[in-house]
């Protein structure tokens, strides 16, 4: 389980942060001002950071900066959205930059691009009775080998980096489909169904009305 | 051409021609007087030698042969005794041999049957020197001779040439010495225009801080203190706009983050109740979080349209009692400070007072709110009103944390929050003191705050009560 330390002075937006990454499968520590999350940095090993940049005391640049010395990569997080604030995020030596108001699943994505730059992914997941090997793209059912398609190793992939949140059609085709989600279009039902029936995970992922599906993990 | 060159020439130019014309003219009239004199004083001496001849010719005696050695003796007697011994003599017959010369010098023959008048004059030039010849008739008995008398002037001639190599001489130095004067004047002139212009090409540019030195007191070094006056003017209001710019920026920014940080909570739990599995008691967490959230944008939009509307309101002036302000301040705040244990004590002068009293209200009701965050809880705040001549001062002083010193400047900046963490559970904005700021400039008021850190806070109101408001 990746650990994530979230530096975030409001509170409320702390606890949105938190309370989605612990859904989405992560372990998280939040701080609320920057010399806690010094401390934290150098008690506990994380594997990235999420820094808001106007934070009390130490600031997101410089906890960047020490975060650097332990080599935490970080994301910051930030109202400050100017193409300047970006380039000097960037320049400061961040891995990506998100601005506020954010969604959750960019979010979750991007976190999931810069774990992936560090090597610090799953590789490997079992959920029941399933083996999902992500670099040879093989799933094993009860240790037999079953044959998913392309776009249905994608969808299955989908579901289990984002659980517990609804999955809009329309973003679940964009992201396997990789292309603009046109309406009313049945595919996405269609490799929906033949995945439940493939894999088994006929409860867990269930429709959610007008919306689209959600992976549930218990 | 550069204005430089067009000077340099000019003076160069206007020197060199003036003493060239003056110096031909005066050489030429001196040379002409000379001459003139010359032939002035030569006339006489004809004359005379023309009466001495015709006397000795009367007086000769009866029968005396009137022959030729008879006039070249008397002419020689008259020339030896009356006549310059430089001159050079000739007699010529009538059909004009020579019979006579005194062998001086050589002179050519003067063809006298063209010149037979009495006074003839001409100037000959014979071995580079010059003479001047005069012609001299006389009628003896009958037989007519001419004599012709040859006078050097040459000394006039080379008294010419003389005053021309001095001339030449005065005219080279007059050129070099104006050459000089022509490069210094133009010099001058051209370099502070010179300067000038790079000046005003830097200002141009940019560069606001480009100043021209001047010396002196004529029309470019007015010209300089102008761009210098100018370029001070230009750069005072650039400098102003500039920093208006930034602090409209600095606006933009702090309001653009005030409005994300709540949005983003809002649009995050909403997200989350619509897209996930969530217990009830997570539900009420994530509805709870965004009831609150949208009260603190409700706050905030509910500051900015006070602050905006008194910038933008036509608001009616009235006079009003201060007395009765400060006891509607006491009914608003009086729960909220029992709860906290504070204590609002008012030591006010009674003063009508010119202005809009809902703005007057909510002034000092921010300053008394925020005397009330300042303390928390157990503590006295002091409001006092006294009037001295033409101001009246309103103070507000509390007894709570106080404003570090190094924050006091920039607490009346929008969104400026001394403890933002604190200040944003207590419900502010950073739009307080803001707002207090724009209400006494809208009143033409002064204001100044002194605190010290863990004694408290005093914030002193001038009210300033023109005699044109009645």
């Amino acid at each position: 389980m990746n650990k994530i330390l979230v530096v975030e002075d409001d509170e409320a937006i702390a606890n949105l942060l938190y309370m989605n990454l612990k859904k989405a499968g992560y372990e998280c520590r939040v701080a609320y001002d920057g010399n806690t999350a010094a401390d934290m940095l150098e008690e506990e090993k994380f594997d990235l950071g999420l820094f808001d940049i106007m934070v009390p005391k130490l600031d997101g640049y410089e906890l960047q900066q020490y975060a650097a010395t332990l080599s935490v990569p970080v994301i910051f997080l930030t109202a400050k959205g100017t193409t300047m604030d970006k380039v000097k995020g960037l320049k400061a030596g961040a891995e990506d930059y998100i601005t506020k108001p954010f969604e959750i699943l960019e979010l979750l994505a991007r976190i999931e691009n810069v774990l992936k730059r560090y090597h610090k992914t799953k590789t490997h997941y079992s959920i029941k009775d399933l083996e999902i090997d992500v670099a040879s793209r093989e799933v094993k059912k009860g240790g037999k080998l079953i044959e998913l398609t392309y776009k249905e190793f994608d969808l299955l992939l989908l579901f289990i980096k984002n659980p517990n949140i609804a999955l809009y059609r329309s973003v679940i085709y964009e992201k396997v489909w990789e292309s603009e989600y046109m309406g009313e279009s049945r595919t996405v039902d269609l490799h929906v169904q033949r995945l439940r029936k493939k894999t088994g995970l006929v409860k867990e992922i269930s429709s959610v009305y007008k919306i689209g599906y959600r992976f549930t993990l218990s | 051409m550069k204005l430089f060159w067009k000077q340099f020439i000019s003076i160069v130019g206007i020197v060199a021609f003036g003493f060239v014309i003056l110096g031909t003219i005066m050489l030429q009239v001196t040379f002409q007087m000379n001459l003139s004199r010359e032939q002035k004083q030569n006339e006489k001496d004809m004359q005379m030698f023309h009466y001495s001849l015709e006397a000795s010719l009367n007086g000769l005696p009866d029968g005396y042969p009137a022959n030729e050695n008879t006039i070249i003796g008397i002419v020689e007697v008259i020339y030896d005794n009356i006549g310059d011994n430089q001159d050079d003599i000739f007699v010529y017959q009538k059909d004009g041999t020579v019979i006579y010369k005194n062998n001086k010098n050589d002179h050519k023959n003067w063809d006298i049957t063209l010149e037979k008048n009495q006074g003839a004059v001409r100037i000959q030039t014979v071995n580079e020197s010059h003479y001047l010849e005069s012609l001299l008739v006389v009628d003896m008995n009958g037989t007519k001779f001419y004599i012709s008398q040859y006078k050097n002037i040459e000394f006039i001639y080379q008294n010419q040439s003389q005053f021309s190599k001095i001339y030449f001489i005065v005219l080279c130095v007059v050129l070099i010495i104006s050459l000089l004067v022509a490069i210094i004047i133009s010099r001058s002139l051209a370099k502070p225009i010179l300067q000038l212009s790079n000046a005003t090409n830097a200002f141009a540019n940019g560069n606001f801080e480009s100043r021209v030195v001047v010396k002196g007191r004529n029309e470019i070094s007015d010209l300089m203190r102008n761009f210098n006056e100018m370029a001070n003017q230009l750069e005072q209001n650039v400098t102003e706009l500039k920093a208006a710019a930034k602090r409209q920026e600095a606006f933009t920014g702090a309001f653009a983050h005030e409005l994300k940080t709540p949005l983003t909570s809002i649009i995050g739990y909403s997200e989350m109740l619509k897209t996930m599995e969530l217990n009830s008691e997570e539900r009420i967490e994530c509805a709870n979080y965004i009831n609150q959230q949208g009260k603190r944008l409700e706050r905030l939009s509910y500051k900015m349209l006070e602050l905006v509307g008194i910038s933008h309101g036509e608001i009616e002036w009235k006079p009003f009692s201060v007395f009765e302000v400060i006891k509607e301040v006491e009914k608003v705040v009086q729960r909220k400070l029992r709860a906290n244990n504070i204590v609002l004590e008012s030591q006010v002068e009674e003063e009508n007072i010119f202005g809009e009293e809902d703005l007057f209200l909510s002034l000092i009701l921010n300053l008394v709110d925020n005397a009330r965050k300042a303390i928390k809880t157990d503590g006295i705040i002091h409001i006092e009103g006294k009037r001295t001549k033409e101001v009246y001062t309103l103070s507000v002083s509390d007894n709570g944390c106080g404003i570090p010193e190094e924050e006091l400047g920039r607490i009346t900046e929008a969104f400026y929050m001394v403890n933002k963490s604190r200040a944003r559970k207590e419900g502010g904005a950073g739009l307080g003191m803001a707002l207090c700021e724009e209400i006494i400039k809208y009143h033409h008021w002064k204001w100044h705050i002194e605190s010290k850190k863990g004694t408290g806070t005093k914030v002193e109101i001038f009210i300033i009560q023109n005699v044109n408001y009645g």
